[in-house]
């Protein structure tokens, strides 16, 4: 719309960038005749659902790594021992919808790619794979429950050190477990894989927290300390689990 | 009051600006005159610079893949 040298327009919209695959936004703008051309003089853009809303879109993303690997069954040969075996760990922004409430959505989403940039970089240098990364949430495989865990370490340490304000509230939790994909497909992608991200959801920020069957084969090497034993509910899993939480991440 | 075309046309063509990553386009859109605001979703997204405004329109721009 305009009248004499002012107009103004609104619309809703879409925008995607590479941490949030697509958000809806909306926008007002009022422009004013400089020169002979249009120039944007006020503009108003919104994101066009509640807070609450919007965090959890950015923050569900456990579950929804879990829903598209069980669905997709990516090829995980390339992080599988010899016998079969796949360690997979989950990571996860402890109490991320309210850390996105708190820091904005602007200050969120530098945190994200920061953290983003911290998970791929430390996984890759110690021979993993992100089999998938969405929002504040990871899926790594590795073809070794020690080289998992050490690059658990790794994470949690260059995670510290990124965000090393003391006030800083970005803490990450990890949960490991171990499945066998070669020949027990249905059963890794159908519980092993939920399994490691319940195991995830029981840590807290900047704790490791392993299933029984990974701490079967380390506690024995002597090279990584845990605390005692928990017995903790998984979502979806019938029964107390023990889980194994690591004496000192990082 | 009456509609206009030509203003869809501009708002259009700012939308390209951004997704194509043409940096003069979206810059050349922004006045620098007085009185300038620019409001985001973050309580602290508040601009009274159409020249501070017009910089983070381009960051934001490069952020989200523009061009």
């Amino acid at each position: 719309m305009s009248e004499g040298s002012v107009g103004w327009a609104g619309a809703r919209s879409q925008m995607a960038s590479p941490v949030v695959d697509a958000v809806e936004f909306r926008f007002t703008c009022v422009l004013h005749l400089e020169h002979g051309e249009w120039k944007i003089v006020q503009w108003h853009s919104s994101i066009p659902s509640t807070n609450e809303e919007y965090g959890f879109f950015l923050t569900k993303s456990v579950d929804d790594i879990v829903e598209a690997v069980s669905e997709s069954r990516p090829d995980l040969s390339a992080s599988s021992a010899e016998d079969g075996t796949v360690t997979i760990a989950f990571t996860d922004i402890e109490d991320s919808m309210r850390l996105n409430a708190f820091l904005g959505d602007r200050r969120w989403l530098e945190v994200l790619r920061a953290h983003n940039d911290v998970v791929r970089n430390v996984t890759t240098n110690h021979g993993g794979t992100v089999v998938k990364g969405q929002g504040d949430g990871f899926m790594l495989a590795f073809p070794s429950a020690r080289r998992a865990l050490t690059c658990s370490q790794a994470i949690e340490r260059s995670i510290s050190e990124t965000f090393k304000d003391p006030g800083s509230p970005v803490r990450v939790r990890i949960g490991l477990h171990v499945g066998e994909t070669t020949r027990e497909a249905d059963d890794f992608f159908g519980h092993a894989v939920n399994y490691a991200a319940r195991i995830a959801s029981s840590a807290a920020g900047g704790e490791i927290v392993v299933s029984s069957l990974v701490y079967g084969l380390l506690a024995q090497t002597g090279e990584f300390e845990f605390e005692p034993a928990r017995e903790v509910e998984l979502k979806g899993v019938e029964g107390l689990q023990m889980v194994y939480p690591l004496a000192v991440a990082g | 009051m009456e509609s206009s075309e030509e203003l869809r046309q501009v708002v259009t063509r700012f939308f390209e600006a951004l997704r194509d990553g043409d940096e003069e386009a979206v810059r050349n859109r922004v006045s620098r005159q007085p009185g300038f605001e620019r409001f985001g979703s973050d309580p602290e997204e508040v601009w009274h610079d159409g020249e501070a405004a017009a910089r983070l329109w381009v960051q934001q721009m490069k952020e989200l893949g523009g061009g």
